[in-house]
This record gives structure tokens, C-alpha cells and sequence, in this order.
């Protein structure tokens, strides 16, 4: 008798039971590289550029279908101009990084186990996104300007995903959808404009507020990411 | 082996292994709305003595009624507005914009279970808005006098065509939806009042890519 209320327990939950996770700690991490050369022969132009971002998420399962958690993030992208040297008036200032940014917050997840190996989970977060970015234009021939802006940004995310697990340590991770319903930002830009001469001629500051409510959702956008098991 | 535990577990699975109903029935109301807005505010000093102020609100309504007249099929009537409010102000002059369209649309749907909780759906429907832009330049001269340009125009717009859309049955009666843009066809009339110009349009897409923005509806099946 015994034996037969097991047996249908197991059958009943998907033939493996997942309370060994309740209380379990994890770390997440994902991370994207791009590195990418763009040359146009006939005007001797040779661009590359590189960005590196990772993403780390800490959380613990409170129940076998409830996680919470912290998650912080970085990224930052470079380039380097061979027209840097004679075509661009701003000379070589526009190589070196251009932009980076650091996120954190809290974030939420439920999963649905839908095998003993794989199952989906949806994901709400509360992130604040700091970046700078670094921006040469020309205005004329000979004139240019450098604008430098820094984004502070707080908004609500969605996303959804899927995992597979390797083994009671290791799971694969892949976020299927993202959606940023709500944000509230803040820019603040200062750019200096120069003369022909390579002088300030005048400088602009401008503060701008956005903020966004749209119940949309992006596809695709694939980011896949490992999990480990703390002990 | 507890035998508590087995009780709740048999009780906790038949409630997983209860599904919705298939097949919506006649009679049922429908009540579905979207909500879309964004905004702008930034001012721009551009030396000791100027600033620029350009501020931008955009807000998007839709609300449908529905009822289904037989099983899996519905009648609904859906009323829109949209609308995008703008001020910038220059040194000494200051542009006002406002454009607002306000559509109404009756539309027919057929709805098919595909999977447990999830319908599929096509949409025809016909389609009639009223656009109306209005703007406004104040000039501020030296010795304080002031000249205004005003511009008004309607444009009056009407079309039929054909959507499919996705439904997910969140709970008995929430749901989440939305259009999906691989095919379509429509047929718009356009007549600019101002200039008296009309023009007619048939278009149609066929795409075996879905669109990368999904606009969810929040949808309430009651009967």
C-alpha cells in the first residue's frame, strides 16, 4: 500500500519530485560579446568595434515554484576609426569606449516544471539602469561637437523563459521574451560645440524626463544564461 | 508515507487537471481594452541667455465590446483614440501641435481552441476615424507684439480588413490577446478636408515573420 500512494505521488508531480530545490540558492549569469570589423575598401575605412556585457542574478527558491532575488549587470562597447587619423575633425577622441551602463535590482520569478528536466518560468523585475554614452558629430565640414549623456532610468520588466536541467547543479537557462511596460528616465547631456580652430565656440546642457507605459511584448530576443546550484 | 499528504496531492491534482472549456457559449459578454503612453520633457540650455523647451505627450486608447452570438462567435464594436500633444518653445517663438484620431470599428470573430487555455482567432472588421491636426506658431517680436499662425485640418479615413490574433485564457474569465501581424488587408479612403485631396488605398502583407511588437489586450469573458 505503501508503495502504490509513493508511486502515485510520483506520477502525480511529473515523475520527479522538485521540493529538493525549496531553499535553495542559485546564481544565474549570462553574458553577450560582440565583436564586429566593418570595412569599406574603396574609402579606406575600417571600423571595429567591441562590447562585452554580463548579467548575474541571485536567488533563492521559497517554494518549489516561487524565486526571488537581486540581479546586477554591466556593459560597456568600445571602437576604434581608421578615419580617425585624417577625416574626422574630432581626431582620434572617438576611439576608446563609448558607452557603458550598470543595472540592479529585484526580480521574481514562477516556473512551471513541466518535465524533470524542463519547464518555462515568467519573470517581473524592478531595475535601475544607469549608462553614459559619447557622441562626436559633425555640425560642419569643420566644426564639431562632443556630447556627453548620462541616463538614469527605473522602469518594470517582463520576460519569459525556459530551462533545462543538466543536473541538480547546472541549468540552462534561455529568456524567450522581454517587455519593459513601465519606465521613468532621466538624461542629462552637455555638448560642446567646436569651432574650426578646435576651440569651444559654446556649450549646451539639456535635462530631459521620458517616461514610457506600453503594453507590449519584443520577439524574439534569445538570451541564454547558466544557473548554479549553491550546496 | 503520510496519508494527509496523498489526500492534498490527489486534491491538488485534479484541480491542475482541471481545463477550461473549450468552446466559449453563446451569450457571453466581452470586454477588452489597451492603454499605450509616452512622454517627453526636456529643456535645453543653449547659453547664458537661451533655453528651449520642447515637452511631447502620446496617449493611446482602445477599448472592444463584444457579444458572441453563437458558440466561439462574436459580435463586438471597438471605439479608439490617439493622441500626441506638443509644445516646443525657441528663443522668442513657440510651436503647439496637437493631433488626435478618434475611430470607431465593428468587427466580427471566430475563435478556435488550439491548445487548453489558448485560442486562435480571425478578425474581419470595418473601420472609420477622424483625424484632426491643429497647429499653432506664436512669434514674439523685439517690442513685445506678438503674431499667431494658426493651421487646422481634418482628415476623415475609412477601411475594412482582416486580423488574426491570439487569446490566453489567464483565469475562468481574464485573458490576455493580441493581433498578430502576419497577414492583413485593407482598403482606406482618405480625404484631407483643408486641401480637398482624397486618395484610395488596397494593402496587403503577407509575412512569414512575426512582428517583433505584440500589443496585449486585457480581455474579461463574463457570462
Amino acid at each position: 500500500m505503501k508503495k502504490l500512494f509513493t508511486l502515485l505521488v510520483l506520477i502525480m508531480v511529473g515523475g520527479q519530485s522538485f521540493s529538493q530545490v525549496v531553499g535553495k540558492k542559485f546564481i544565474n549569469g549570462s553574458f553577450n560579446l560582440l565583436a564586429a570589423n566593418d570595412r569599406l575598401k574603396n574609402l579606406d575605412w575600417n571600423n571595429n568595434a567591441l562590447g562585452l556585457g554580463a548579467d548575474i542574478a541571485l536567488g533563492t527558491f521559497h517554494t518549489e515554484e516561487h524565486v526571488s532575488g537581486w540581479l546586477v549587470g554591466a556593459s560597456i562597447s568600445a571602437r576604434s576609426d581608421s578615419w580617425s587619423k585624417d577625416v574626422y575633425p574630432w581626431g582620434d577622441q572617438g576611439n576608446g569606449i563609448g558607452h557603458f551602463s550598470f543595472n540592479g535590482g529585484k526580480f521574481w520569478q514562477f516556473y512551471r516544471h513541466i518535465t524533470s528536466h524542463w519547464g518555462l518560468y515568467g519573470q517581473h523585475d524592478v531595475r535601475f539602469d544607469f549608462s553614459n554614452t559619447k557622441q562626436f558629430q559633425n555640425e560642419t565640414v569643420a566644426e564639431y561637437s562632443r556630447s556627453i549623456s548620462q541616463e538614469y532610468r527605473i522602469g518594470f520588466n517582463l520576460s519569459a523563459g525556459t530551462y533545462y536541467r543538466l543536473s541538480d547543479k547546472w541549468w540552462f537557462t534561455a529568456s524567450l521574451a522581454m517587455s519593459s511596460p513601465l519606465y521613468l528616465g532621466m538624461t542629462h547631456k552637455k555638448s560642446d560645440y567646436y569651432n574650426s580652430s578646435g576651440e569651444i565656440s559654446h556649450t549646451s546642457k539639456s535635462n530631459t524626463l521620458t517616461y514610457q507605459l506600453a503594453p507590449t511584448l519584443r520577439l524574439p530576443s534569445v538570451n541564454l544564461g547558466i544557473t548554479y546550484f549553491f550546496k | 508515507m503520510n496519508k494527509y499528504l496523498v489526500v492534498i496531492f490527489v486534491l491538488l491534482s485534479t484541480l491542475v487537471h482541471l481545463e477550461t472549456k473549450g468552446q466559449i457559449e453563446k451569450g457571453t459578454q466581452f470586454w477588452g481594452g489597451t492603454i499605450h503612453s509616452a512622454g517627453t520633457f526636456a529643456n535645453e540650455k543653449k547659453s547664458e541667455l537661451t533655453t528651449d523647451k520642447s515637452n511631447e505627450v502620446l496617449l493611446g486608447l482602445k477599448l472592444q465590446w463584444g457579444k458572441f452570438m453563437r458558440q466561439d462567435f462574436m459580435f463586438g464594436v471597438e471605439i479608439n483614440g490617439e493622441f500626441d500633444l506638443r509644445r516646443t518653445r525657441f528663443d522668442t517663438m513657440t510651436q503647439k501641435y496637437n493631433y488626435g484620431t478618434y475611430g470607431i470599428s465593428p468587427f466580427l470573430r471566430w475563435y478556435k481552441m488550439v491548445l487548453p487555455r489558448f485560442y486562435v482567432f480571425a478578425q474581419p472588421y470595418i473601420t472609420a476615424k477622424i483625424t484632426r491636426l491643429a497647429g499653432s506658431t506664436d512669434l514674439e517680436s523685439g517690442d513685445g507684439s506678438g503674431t499667431t499662425t494658426n493651421n487646422t485640418s481634418h482628415e476623415f479615413g475609412a477601411g475594412l480588413g482582416v486580423v488574426p490574433g491570439i487569446s490566453y485564457r489567464v483565469g475562468e474569465r481574464f485573458a490576455l490577446e493580441s493581433d498578430i501581424n502576419l497577414f492583413g488587408l485593407d482598403l482606406t479612403y482618405r480625404n484631407i478636408g483643408s486641401s480637398g485631396s482624397s486618395s484610395l488605398r488596397l494593402g496587403s502583407y503577407l509575412s512569414s515573420r512575426l512582428n517583433s511588437l505584440f500589443t496585449l489586450r486585457a480581455a474579461f469573458y463574463l457570462n
